[in-house]
């Protein structure tokens, strides 16, 4: 059976897909409860119009199909009003049936037959229009609630938009870059899968935090997980205490670890028997930062490999006010260290937009 | 000489886009990461023209930026941004001359961007 062919299906569409201000059974059922007042004045209405309109009809109708017209009042007074307008219409057009000359009691057989029926009939349609209420309104609760979901999904599909293309204009930069430093292609491959690798992690943390800003410990870890374990020696982690990175800089400093570690192994402490990498951190008391420290021993008087090389571009680029970079080539041996700045406002902003 | 201030939370995006428009002869006098780096610039300096990120620190900031810029004086602005809603190429519009410019951006979008806006 297809859909045009089931006539529920056909009524439900016309009801419900539509845009909200096109839906007629929405229109029809207010959602708020009618006050009783109003209610019964809203009954009696529309039993008068149904009295209005069969007074004309009476010399055409001579006293036959006396609840006719008020099927149709007590229907909608219950569509509009509630129970008690529907109630109300009922009522008044059973007295008027019953004292109407010419209606029940003073030309049919069995007077209670039509009146019990009319009432019975009354009752079942004012149990079913408030069925139907209460159906309709959950739907339009459910609407809502779904249309809230659809505009929080847009924004969601547009915030990852924008961060796809983020992403994207990050690795562009990286290509260029390496790509100004980079012998042949089959250097240029070298040097930057494992650059495109710290920018996937670096992707892939803020995913898991779902963009919020992340523990500098995690992080870390991130960084230099295809260095820990599988060089040795190995670099030592000292933890210090917790601090977010805010998420404006944690791109910049996973990049700056990574390419730390690599030029660790190239040139320093990693690249031959004996040396340590030492990464430690310090949250600064009263202020929202913290201090790392890179600090390389075991290879003594390094020479800067990076003078006018990618890591030295680097280092100036994502050096700024949240993340300041100072190095050092000593006689004992290479240090880093890194202030970071934590920017509450920015991260209580984007807690704001997340929510 | 264009005096040209450009602001991006991303450093490194922010290099690319400075060293592309180098290449276009368009050297950037002065750089801002955040909202209020670029304010502070603002008030020092009348650039010529700004080169603006929508998204800075998560929220829309540079739509802020823009109105404060265009408040204050006529200077052309182009958004650089990944997104594509229609509420921005509106907002742009309704601002006059900017431009919109979508990340990543290429040298030649820009170089058409840098036409378009410098010659209205």
């Amino acid at each position: 059976m297809g859909r045009l062919m089931n006539p529920l299906n056909m009524l439900m569409s016309y009801a419900f897909d539509k845009s909200p201000s096109h839906r007629p059974v929405w229109r029809l059922l207010p959602l708020e409860a009618v006050p009783v007042g109003r209610q019964m004045v809203f009954g009696a209405a529309c039993s008068g119009g149904a009295v209005l309109l069969r007074l004309p009809l009476e010399p055409f109708l001579e006293g036959r199909a006396p609840f006719v017209l008020f099927f149709p009042a007590a229907t909608w007074a219950a569509l509009r009003g509630g129970s008690t307008a529907a109630a109300t219409a009922v009522a008044i057009a059973v007295v008027y049936a019953v004292i109407t000359p010419g209606l029940l009691f003073h030309s049919a057989p069995q007077p209670w037959l039509p009146l019990a029926l009319f009432a019975f009939a009354s009752a079942l349609i004012g149990l079913t229009v408030r069925e139907l209420r209460l159906a309709v309104n959950e739907l339009r609760v459910r609407d809502q609630a779904l249309q809230a979901a659809h505009k929080h999904a847009h924004l969601l599909v547009c915030e990852l938009e924008h961060r796809v293309k983020n992403s994207l204009a990050l690795a562009s930069a990286l290509v260029k870059m390496t790509a100004r430093h980079s012998e042949n292609v089959a250097d240029f491959v070298r040097r930057f899968e494992p650059r495109l690798q710290a920018l996937s992690r670096a992707q892939t943390l803020l995913t898991q935090t779902e963009w919020r800003a992340p523990n500098l410990s995690s992080l870390i870890e991130d960084s230099l997980a295809p260095f820990l374990g599988t060089i040795d020696p190995a670099i030592v982690i000292v933890p210090g205490g917790t601090f977010t990175v805010p998420v404006a800089s944690a791109v910049s400093l996973i990049l700056i670890l990574h390419e730390l570690a690599t030029n660790a192994v190239k040139h320093g402490a990693l690249s031959r028997p004996g040396g340590k990498v030492q990464l430690s951190w310090v949250v600064e008391e009263g202020a929202p930062a913290t201090r790392l420290d890179w600090i390389e021993t075991g290879v003594a008087k390094i020479s800067d490999p990076n003078r006018t090389g990618f890591g030295a571009e680097l280092f100036r680029v994502l050096g700024r006010d949240s993340i300041r970079i100072h190095r050092a080539f000593q006689d004992s041996g290479f240090t880093c260290r890194i202030h970071l700045k934590a920017d509450r406002d920015a991260e209580r902003r984007l807690e704001g937009l997340l929510t | 000489m264009t005096q040209i201030l450009l602001v991006e939370d991303e450093p490194l995006i922010a290099m690319d886009i400075a060293g592309t428009l180098e290449d276009l002869g368009y050297p950037v006098e002065a750089f801002a990461h955040t909202h209020a780096e670029a304010i502070s610039r603002l008030s020092h300096m009348k650039p010529d023209l700004v080169i603006l990120d929508v998204n800075l620190a998560g929220g829309r900031e540079g739509l802020d930026i823009a109105t404060r810029i265009r408040a204050e004086r006529g200077t052309p602005i182009i958004f650089v941004t990944g997104h594509t809603h229609s509420d921005i190429i509106t907002f742009a519009r309704d601002l006059g001359r900017t431009v919109v410019a979508r990340k990543p951006v290429d040298s030649q979008a820009l170089a058409s961007a840098l036409q378009t806006v410098l010659a209205a």
